[in-house]
């Protein structure tokens, strides 16, 4: 099972997280927690659905906690985001796609989830509506605001 | 710029062999988190056991302690514990007199109204001529009692 779906779920949780530590380490979360509450599992939703889930959870639990951790103001979080951005060994890509991702790290984390399953992993809005057990059309809304806001930050500079 | 103007490849990437170390590394948390349950029978048990008797060797120890010694007992508790005949018999080792034994007793706090007390008497097996000839003895006026 973790082969099957370790790679999904770490680039999921690595796009919220940005740094790959962090992300090892809810990964391994995640997976332990699967483990752990396979008993919970019904059999009416996708296997993949809900580990999904999971790391969703895991992810805003994450980001709640480093906001709460020292009462650190959101822009703060987003400037500690950004810089591993750009100190991180771990990452390789070209300017405009580095721009991207710190337009995606101006949106709020909700929001930003939303947009990564839609325009990175490509999942139906149903699927990210069992996901985050949020309706499809409040969805559609988040989804086209935060294109709405990438587009006018790429348009800046 | 538009949105669709930029590849979706991933920039994020992971150490070499990542993916292949992930699943045992997840095994081993999930082993280490384990211990709790994995405890064999017979341990569980013997854990289990090992901590009552524990405490109540450490309450034996606390409590009997003292009882052992002699630091808290008053010499009217002790002497309690010792035999009358045992008493008697230290006593006639001794130098002190019946003189001196019943002028140290404080007869004030002491009810002496022998008649009235028939089980001590009883006790002392002594008849009133003989009482009469220990009142002459020590000169005691029988009058007073």
């Amino acid at each position: 099972m973790v082969r099957k779906y370790q790679k999904k779920i770490y680039w999921h949780v690595r796009k919220m997280v940005i740094d790959h530590d962090d992300a090892d380490d809810l990964v391994q979360e995640v997976f332990v927690k699967v483990w752990k509450n396979m008993g919970n599992f019904r059999e009416d939703a996708q296997l993949f659905t809900w580990i999904y889930r999971i790391a969703t959870n895991e992810c805003l639990n994450f980001l709640r906690k480093k906001k709460n951790r020292f009462f650190i103001p959101i822009h703060d979080i987003q400037n500690e985001l950004t810089k591993k951005l750009d100190s991180s060994p771990y990452i390789d890509g070209d300017e405009i796609q580095m721009k991207l991702q710190k337009a995606l790290l101006k949106l709020p984390d909700k929001q930003r989830l939303v947009f990564n399953m839609k325009y990175f992993d490509e999942l139906k809005y149903e699927e990210i509506a069992e996901i985050t057990e949020t309706s499809v059309g409040s969805l559609k809304a988040s989804y086209h605001h935060a294109v709405k806001k990438i587009e006018a930050f790429l348009k800046t500079d | 710029m538009k949105l669709e103007d930029i590849k979706k490849d991933t920039i994020y990437t992971v150490p070499d062999t990542y993916f292949d170390q992930l699943p045992t590394r997840i095994q081993t948390r999930i082993y280490k988190k384990k211990p709790v349950f994995g405890l064999p029978f017979h341990w569980n048990l013997a854990y289990k056991i090992a901590g009552p008797v524990l405490v109540v060797l450490l309450l034996i120890i606390y409590l009997g302690v003292p009882r052992f010694g002699n630091s808290e007992l008053t010499a009217e508790e002790i002497l309690a514990q010792v035999n009358t005949e045992d008493l008697v018999a230290y006593l006639q080792t001794t130098d002190i007199t019946t003189d001196e034994i019943i002028e140290a007793v404080d007869f004030t706090n002491i009810d002496l109204d022998f008649y009235d007390q028939e089980p001590i008497m009883q006790h002392m097996q002594m008849n009133e001529k003989d009482i009469d000839a220990l009142l002459d003895e020590y000169g005691i006026d029988n009058d007073l009692l």
